[in-house]
Parts: structure tokens; sequence; C-alpha cells
């Protein structure tokens, strides 16, 4: 897996989970959800807890996703 | 649909690995509405009774198990399906402490190889492994479920070998059978969680058992995660920035309803289903109440009553000559209440316990409220004759409280383990145990833990543990705002705010299992089958509960502690030669130097408020002793008792009696309740009460229960004392009396045996002050006052200290031509056998140089250095500097000693002082005499001899400053200042401690300026004000 670290537009359904994606001027959609999970940020500084996706997204590609406590989205990797 | 259940829950005794406590886990567990409730700590069984006293008190059933550890490091949970269940993880967790087969262990542990098996123990301790033999063995009642992340399974699984774990499955559902294993599901939303989830589902179906679900607890919330992942830290050596596979990635280990685990296993319905059913199947493990202490092995045709009533009359026959109607009433009386209760073995192993020790020659002596025992006398476990002291035998045990006996014994402290040897010896080594201990976060072990984990650099930390006090760690921040040497010292506590904050959550949590300093366990059954059995740091074998809880288990604790102040009797004694029990207890010189407050070294007595309270208080036989025991308490200081004592006491106060019957309980106290016991005889003589109901009222007053129960109980004493013909009105004053003073009484019986050891050793330091002193010296760490404080004292009293001598001194301390010698022990890292190896090689002719020295001993440069610094060439070289120089060359076969010129007095003081801890001549402030003199600076003897009310200014070293509880709730410092002259007490009231910034509890020496006080004839200072300047300190 490549590791990055891009922000991403996302559109997320009700239980805020990713629905669809844009990335290098194209919209992708997410096929399904292969694994996710959620990390505690750091506690002794700004708190909160960031979660992340691991999608197959409709053009085969494999992408690992996650959303900050704020709402923001990031590309966090990219499977080969 | 059965009820879900938490079947895999850490509480706090995971130690580190638990953010939660046992009743806070209960009680959320109820509040969620789950009617059953599993602990399963890391490798122990320590929360079971807890767990069923909290279960018991939210109406919920306590499921017993723990989270093993096997051979190959991976988890396993083991459930106790019923007692059998229970008794058979303990067993297999002892198998997994004490290296496999315990019986095995048990008996290496009583053979030629104990010591080198104890040490393999103790590296295991850390470490316990539990075998596949075990599980084999032990199986029967236990549920097994496959664990955590972990456990074996998982961990094959996630690392791609499914068909080995599913070979793993098939073994544990042979050995478990397929309905008592069950495939452990968390969902815990980490990273291939979800994947896991599924191949565990598909191996449980291949396999043909169940899967359970579980949330693997380690807090009861959310928001306690941050108090987990900083234990984590703490266990896993790591600081808050650092990655550590341990630490957990989310905070979803918390307690979750069953609502939530429904929703996280809405695609494994039935694994949650499997949860409550195993509940179900679940009954409590343990079972409190039993009674386990084993039967005396006795002589055939006899009892264990008969045996004991046989001993308790011929010992009554040597305490008292002949036995009177009224011994015999009362040992009678006993004798019923302790084969009522069937406590007649406990009495019989206790008396074999001292006849061991006596016929050992190792020195011993009850203490306690044993002492209100008749029977504990004759039989020699204690040495106050309750008879004769007028002791209360229900204080110590009674048919309505029914509580277990608790016999506490002080052995000399060198000796101890040998007692403790031959009950394990005669009881075999797999039923006898030492009780744990839990150890919790105090303020300067969390300040050090925590504040590693957050970065802090380990100079800092160790600056700011030294100067918290002794508080708990949520009391850290309380304790800045109130103590000026911490807001207003040199650091800046404001910026460790959020480290107190961390220390305030860990607060009552343990930190580690330790030992209890005395208590032991004897058992009927083998022990394992109680409490799983480890070693501690220490080397004994312990068991998994502390003190409360084995008594509520059905055993019975001894206390067998070790005193180092029996060791010191022992030495004195011998060194003096004469009988300890042939003191007189009516020695005048011992009570005038009682009186003067020249006590120090003195047991019990030695501290600046006994010192002063002898002062006032005119000791003239051992009642006085008691009464200034029981006196020279926090109970009694912050209940303003002492006053009114020593008024009645010296007859500057009326003593009266609301009612004519309290005259004979209270006379010796003068008027006033002092003791526990007396408020037992009150109960019984104005309201009738049986000794035991007396005692309960005593317990309920004593332990400040609920204001409901003190009313309720103190309503039936006015009713039942009116009945007995008492006014009412009356009969609320005497109930008034034990409300005020009940709260601070104390056990007279403790106080009695206490009182006997302080009265001795006061006669040994008074008619024999250099074998006394000697013995104190050899036995330290022990007493008030530090070694050097112990010289100086001895000096005042005209025994002189002779340095350590290469030629002269021995390993310890001696005695020589009425001086003391100091020990080769005292030189700073000098090792037992090294002393001995310069004693032995020293022969008849001694060693006449350096050279001779060098060449007869092998010595390390540093030890070497050592014995030159702090003088213990001198008899043959006078040149300390030109020996230390010499000393690399002499090492080799030199043997030129170079012309320097020596280190100046001074020099040679404070390098001795250093190597030594204390200065056979030389004071430190006597260094500073000249600058002091100058300065208008007296000594402390100069102090003690001025009119009261004197202005004076005195120097010298901070003894011992403490901050006794006062009734107004204001601090109040006592210390004493010693200087080459001796000691003076210092008061600091509350003003002058804040304006002197603290600087006693900062600075080694200060000078202090106020008024000579004289507190009965005592001589002290109130202080006006405190520096730290002293000059060239």
């Amino acid at each position: 897996m490549k590791r990055v670290k891009e922000s991403l537009h996302v559109i997320a359904d009700s239980n805020q989970n990713p629905k669809r994606f844009y990335r290098g001027g194209d919209w992708f959609q997410v096929v399904s959800v292969i694994d996710e999970w959620h990390e505690m940020n750091n506690w002794w500084d700004c708190g909160g807890e960031t979660h992340f996706y691991v999608i197959l997204a409709d053009n085969s590609g494999v992408y690992e996703l996650c959303r900050n406590e704020d709402g923001t989205w990031y590309l966090t990797g990219v499977f080969d | 649909m059965k009820n879900f259940a938490h079947l895999h829950v850490h509480s706090c005794f995971s130690f580190q690995d638990g953010a939660s406590g046992v009743k806070k886990l209960v009680r959320s567990a109820g509040e969620l509405g789950m009617n059953s409730m599993a602990i399963t700590d890391h490798n122990n069984l320590s929360a079971a009774l807890r767990l069923t006293k909290a279960a018991e008190e939210c109406g919920i059933k306590p499921i017993h198990g723990a989270e093993v550890t096997l051979e190959d490091g991976s988890h396993l949970i083991l459930l106790a399906e019923n007692p059998k269940g229970y008794s058979n993880i303990s067993v297999i967790l002892t198998e997994a402490y004490m290296s496999g087969d315990w019986q095995n262990t048990a008996r290496a542990l009583e053979g030629r190889d104990a010591a080198r098996t104890m040490n393999a123990l103790k590296r295991r301790r850390i470490l316990p492994k539990v075998r596949f033999a075990s599980l084999e063995e032990h199986n029967e009642g236990i549920i097994a479920l496959s664990g955590c992340m972990r456990g074996a399974i998982p961990i094959l699984i996630r690392s791609g070998r499914f068909g080995c774990a599913l070979q793993l499955a098939r073994k544990y559902a042979g050995i478990f059978g397929q309905d008592r294993f069950y495939i452990e599901l968390e969902n815990l939303c980490v990273p291939g969680n979800a994947g896991l989830l599924s191949r565990l589902v598909e191996l449980a179906d291949e396999v043909g058992v169940g899967v359970c679900a579980t949330n693997n607890v380690h807090y009861v919330k959310k928001e306690d995660f941050m108090i987990h992942d900083v234990l984590t830290c703490i266990r896993t050596l790591t600081k808050l920035d650092d990655v550590h596979p341990e630490r957990r990635l989310n905070a979803e280990n918390y307690l979750k309803s069953p609502k939530e685990m429904e929703a996280l296993f809405r695609l494994w319905p039935e694994a949650i289903r499997t949860a409550g059913e195993i509940a179900a199947r679940c009954e409590p493990g343990l079972l409190p109440g039993r009674k386990l202490f084993p039967k005396f092995p006795l002589p055939s045709g006899t009892t264990s009553a008969e045996h004991l009533r046989s001993l308790v009359y011929k010992g009554a026959e040597a305490r008292y000559g002949s036995i009177t109607p009224e011994i015999k009433s009362r040992l009678e009386h006993e004798l019923n209440i302790i084969c009522t209760l069937g406590y007649e073995d406990y009495f019989l192993v206790a008396w074999d316990i001292v006849m061991f020790a006596k016929s050992e020659g190792i020195r011993f002596a009850g203490r306690g409220s044993a002492a209100d025992s008749a029977v504990a006398h004759c039989l020699f476990i204690t040495n106050v004759d309750p008879i004769g002291r007028g002791l209360i035998f229900e204080r110590f045990l009674s048919l309505e409280r029914a509580q277990k006996p608790d016999i506490d014994i002080d052995f000399d402290a060198r000796r101890r383990d040998e007692v403790k040897r031959y009950v394990r010896h005669k009881y075999g080594t797999r039923h006898v145990a030492t009780v744990c201990t839990f150890n919790t976060f105090k303020a300067r072990s969390a300040v050090r833990d925590v504040g590693k984990v957050m970065g802090i650099s380990g100079s800092d930390l160790d600056r700011l543990a030294k100067r918290l006090p002794h508080v708990y760690a949520d009391e850290i921040k309380t304790a800045i705002k109130k103590y000026p040497e911490l807001y207003n010292g040199d650091i800046s506590f404001d910026d460790y705010s959020r480290l107190f904050e961390v220390c305030h959550a860990l607060a009552g949590l343990p930190r580690h299992i330790g030992t209890h300093l005395g208590g032991i366990v004897v058992s009927r059954l083998p022990l394992a089958e109680v409490s799983p059995l480890q070693v501690s740091a220490r080397g004994d074998v312990i068991i998994q509960f502390d003190k409360d809880d084995v008594e509520e288990i059905g055993l019975i604790k001894l206390d067998l502690l070790s005193l180092r102040m029996l060791s010191v009797i022992e030495d004195s004694t011998v060194s003096s030669g004469i009988d300890p029990d042939e003191i007189p207890l009516d020695d005048d010189a011992t009570y005038k130097m009682i009186n003067e407050g020249g006590t120090i070294g003195v047991f019990q007595l030695e501290s600046p408020a006994q010192r002063a309270l002898q002062g006032r208080l005119g000791a003239s036989d051992i009642e006085d002793i008691v009464a200034s025991i029981a006196l020279i308490r926090p109970g009694p200081i912050q209940g303003n008792m002492v006053e009114p004592f020593i008024a009645r006491r010296k007859g500057l106060e009326e003593v009266s009696y609301v009612h004519p019957s309290l005259e004979k309980i209270l006379k010796k106290t003068y008027g006033v309740v002092l003791y526990q016991e007396q408020v037992i005889e009150i109960a019984s003589v104005i309201a009738g009460f049986t000794p035991g109901e007396a005692d309960r009222l005593r317990k309920v007053m004593t332990r400040h229960r609920s204001r409901e129960e003190m009313n309720e109980i103190g309503k039936e004493f006015v009713k039942k004392a009116v009945k007995n013909g008492v006014a009412q009105d009356i009969a609320e004053t005497i109930l008034s009396y034990i409300v005020g003073y009940a709260g601070y009484g104390f056990c007279q019986a403790h106080a009695d045996a206490f009182a006997d050891t302080s009265y001795k050793t006061a006669y040994l330091l008074r008619h024999f002050p250099a074998q006394f002193y000697t013995a104190i010296l050899n036995n330290q760490p022990m007493g008030f006052y530090p070694a050097n404080t112990i010289c100086l004292e001895a000096r005042r009293r005209g025994v002189r200290i002779l340095p350590v001598d290469i030629n002269m001194s021995v390993y310890e301390f001696t005695v020589e031509d009425g001086a003391i010698r100091i020990g080769l022990k005292q030189v700073r890292g000098m090792e037992e056998e090294l002393a001995r190896e310069i004693i032995r090689s020293r022969g008849g002719s001694g060693y006449d140089s350096l050279f001779d020295f060098v060449r007869r001993v092998s010595v390390p440069q540093d030890i070497l250095e050592n014995l030159i610094l702090c003088g213990a060439f001198d008899s043959i070289h006078s040149n300390r500097k030109a020996m230390l120089w010499a000393v690399p060359g002499v090492l080799q076969g030199s043997m030129i000693l170079p012309l320097i010129e020596d280190f100046s007095e001074r020099e040679k003081f404070k390098r001795a002082y250093y190597i030594l801890g204390l200065h056979p001549t030389t004071h430190p402030v006597e260094l500073q005499r000249v600058q002091l003199n100058k300065d208008n600076i007296v000594t402390t003897s100069c102090a003690r001899q001025m009119p009261i009310g004197t202005f004076v200014k005195v120097a010298g070293l901070v003894i011992r400053p403490h901050r006794p509880s006062t009734r107004s709730g204001k601090t109040v410092v006592f210390f004493s200042l010693e200087d080459e002259t001796g000691l003076i007490d210092v008061t600091v009231f509350e003003s002058i401690y804040k304006q002197c910034k603290g600087v006693i509890f900062t600075q080694p020496m200060v000078t202090v300026e106020g008024r000579v006080d004289l507190r009965g004839n005592i001589p002290s200072i109130i202080a006006g004000s405190i520096h730290g300047n002293v000059p060239d300190s």
C-alpha cells in the first residue's frame, strides 16, 4: 500500500460512511467497505476520534480513507 | 433469550490493565440491566470476593474467572461454572506461577534446593505460564473462551494459518468438551476486525462449537480510556508519544450495554445469545464463609477443646500460682466462647508457634486485642495479665460479634522468618501462605510513574516527588495549596497541573500486589484450591487476597510480625547480662528519666509529642505509660483529651462521675473514657448490655458508622439504662461521653502490651545506655531518630563513640570499655562478607600498615578509599590524604606514601560524615559554631537552660519535621533541632510556618528565632521565625 495524505471531497451517507469521492477530476463510487475502524487521537492534545475505511471503488481500486472529528476527509492510502 | 452478560471483564486487579474498580463495574452492569457479570483479570482471582460482595449488593450474579497466559504467551479466558471450576482455575494459576506441578515445587521448597527453587519462582512471578497439561488435568467445572486478539486462535488466523487455528480449536474442544469451549468474538472497531470475525465464525462452525460475544472490557465508561492508556504506558514503560502494540487504538473497551452489544453483533446474534446462556449456566465459584482453619495435631484420645483446656489450666498455674474462683470463672467464660465459636484449633496453633519461639530462644510479645484474653495469657501468647489489668475479653472475641479472632505476635525481627518456616514445615507448604497487600497509587509513586509517561525528565520528577508529602494521589492539589514549601517553593507546580490531574484519576487503583508485613494464613484445604498462590518479590508464597478478604473467605489470619525493638531488647539484655523478665516495674530512676523526657530510643515514647507529654504527665507507674501510649494518637489529640487528662492526673481539675458505677471503670483514667474496653464496660454496667452487644456499641461508635446506626444503638443504650434504674438524663449524659470519646478510644490491651516493652526499653536505656544504644545502632533503620541523633544522645549521656578502626571494629557496633565502637557495617558500600574477611585476616596481631592490609585482604578500591576517609586507618597512619593518594599504587604493589599535607579537620569531618552517616566526635553544626557565636546564635543546650519566655536564636539540623492533625484543622509543625549539644523540640504555628515558606521541609539546617517555652518540665521553643540561611551550611 502506498501511504498518502491528500484531503478529499467525500459524499457520505446518513451514517457518515463514504458513498462517493472526488479525486483527480473524477468521481468514484464506493462499491463496498472492506474494513473499517476508528482510532483515538491524542487525548492529551486535541482528542477526538478518526474513522478509517478501506473501500473498493468502482474503478476496482482499493483505497484507505479517513474522516476526522471535524468531518474533513483524507485519502491516506492507495492499495497496489 | 437469556440476558446478555459480559464474560470478559478486567477490573483494576488486572494491575495496570484495568482502569475501574470492581464495585463500579458491577454497579454499572446492574444499571445497564444485566443480571450477571464475570470478572476475568489477568492471571489472578484477587477480585473474586469483591465481585461476590458487590454483586450481592447490586442483585446480580457473580461469575468468577481469569484471563490466563499460556506458555506461548497467548491468552485464554477461563470461567468457573461452579465451585469446582473456581478451585480448578485457582490450581491452574498456582501451577502457572509455581513452575508446573505445585506439589513437586512445594516439596522442593521444603528441601535442600529451597533457595534455588525460590529464586526461579521469583523470576516467574512476573510472567506466569499456564501449561496445557494443567488445563487437561484441572478442566472440570471450567468454561473456556478462545480469548481476545492475543488469544492463540485469533493470532493464528491473522497470520494466515487457519489450519493451525482449526487444529488448536479442536484441541481446546477436546480438553474442555464441545459444550465448554467457545470461540470468543470481539468487535472492537480495530483494523482487520471484521475479517477476523467472519473467519472465527467459520472456524467455530467447522469445529462444532459455539461463538460468544464479549467486549474485552477494561473500564466502565468511554471517557475512562485515558486512565487505561496511562496505565498501559506505565506497564509497558512507554511515553504517551510512543507507539506500542499493547496500547489500544480506540476507546471501545468499555462496559457496553446489551443494546450496544446487540448492535455490534447484529450479523452474529447467536454470539450474544450464547453469552447469556453461558452466564446462566455459571454458578458463583467462590464460596465465602467456609471454615478453612486446620485441625491442630492432637495427642491421641483427646479433642481440641480438651487439649486447649488442659494447656490453659496448666499455664494458669504457672502464671498465677493458684487458681482462684475469679480466675477460674474468667477462664471458663473465655473457653466457652472460644469453643462455641469453634476457634480451639486457632488458639492451639498460636500456642504451638510461641512454644516453638520459646524453645528456640526467639524473643516475642503478643500485642493487640489478644492481650484482652486470659486464655492467650495462660498460653503464654501475651504477657499482659488481663484479669489483673481488668481487661474485657469481649473486645477480642464475643459470641454476638462472632468475628474471627486476630492474634498479633511480634518476634525478634532477625528471627521472625524462622518462625514462619516452622509454621510452613508443620502444616505443609501447600497449606500456609502469606497474605498479600494491594499497593495503590500514592502521590509520589503516581507522580513518578505518570511523569515518566508524560516525558518529564527523571531529575525533575525526582525533585517533584521528593517534595510532595506522603498523601494519596488525589490529594496532590490540596497539598500544594496547603503547604508553603510547595506553593512558595522553587518548583512551579502550575506547570504540572495536567500531570496532577492524571495522578488524581489513578488514586485508589492498585498498582501492584505486595506482601503483608506479617499476616499468614493456615488452611485445612490446600490453599491453591482457595486462592492462586504466587511468589512475592521478597520471596514469600502469597495468596491473592488481602487481610480483609481472607477473613470473609473463611481463612483466619495470624500476624507474625517482626519488631526490631525486640531485637534491641535481646541484644542489650544479653550484653548487659540481665534477664528482661526480671526488670522491676517500679524503678524510680527509670520513671525520673521518663519524666525528664530523656527517652530518645525508647519504644513508643521517643517522639517529641511523647517526650513533651512525659514532662507534663509525671509518670509514676506502668498505668501512666499505658495511658501515654493511648493518648498520643491523632484521635485523642484532635479530641482535645490530652490536657484534661493531665489536669485531672495532676489534681488540677476535679474528677467527678455522673453515676457512681462509673467510678470503678474510669478511676484509672481520671474519669476520662480513654480505652475501648471502658466503653464496653460502661455499656454492660449502665445499660445491662451483654458484653457482645456492648462491643457492637463500641464498634458502631468508633468506626463512625452511619448516623442512623449510631442513633439506633444510642436509643437502645438509654432505654436499657433507664430500665436498669439509671435516670434518663444521666443515661443520656453517659451516652454523650461515649459518643464524644469512643471515636478516639484505643484498645487498652494493645497499649498494655506496648507499655511493657516501652518500660523495659526505658529501663535498659537508663541503666545500660551503651548496651542499649549499641543495640539500637545495630538494628537500624528503626525508631524515630537517625543513627547520628542516637550517637549524639549517647554522647550527651557520657557514652563515648569510638571511630571505625581497622584493627578494633567488628562488623557490628560493639560496647568497648563502656564506649560504643562503630562497626564496619556502617562504612558506605561495605558488605558483610568483606567485613568478615577483614576481621578474619586481622588475626591476633592486627594490620600494621595500609600495605599490610592490602596484602592480606582483597578489597575493592572504593571501599578501601571509604575506609581511609572515615578514619579506619587513623590508628596506624595519621595522614588520610597521603593514604588516599597512595591507594592506586598500593593496589598495584607499591609501598610508597606521598609526603603531602593531610586534609583539614573540616574536610576530614565532611568525608567521614558522608561515608558513615554519623560522626564519632563531631556534629555538623559544631563546624559553624564560631560564626554562629558571632551571630548570637546559642546552642540547644544553652536554650534549654534559659528562663521561659526568653527570646533565643538557635541553629541546628532539622530532625523529623511532621504535621499531625489538629482539632482546629490548622497546620502546626513539630520538629527537633539538633546541634552538637543535643536536641530541642520546636513548635511552629501556622502563621510562622507560612512566613518561613516551609524551609523546615526543604533545608537540612535552619536557624530558629523564638521564645523558650516549658511544656511540663521539658524546654522547647515556640518559633517566631525560621531561616534556612545558616552560614556555610
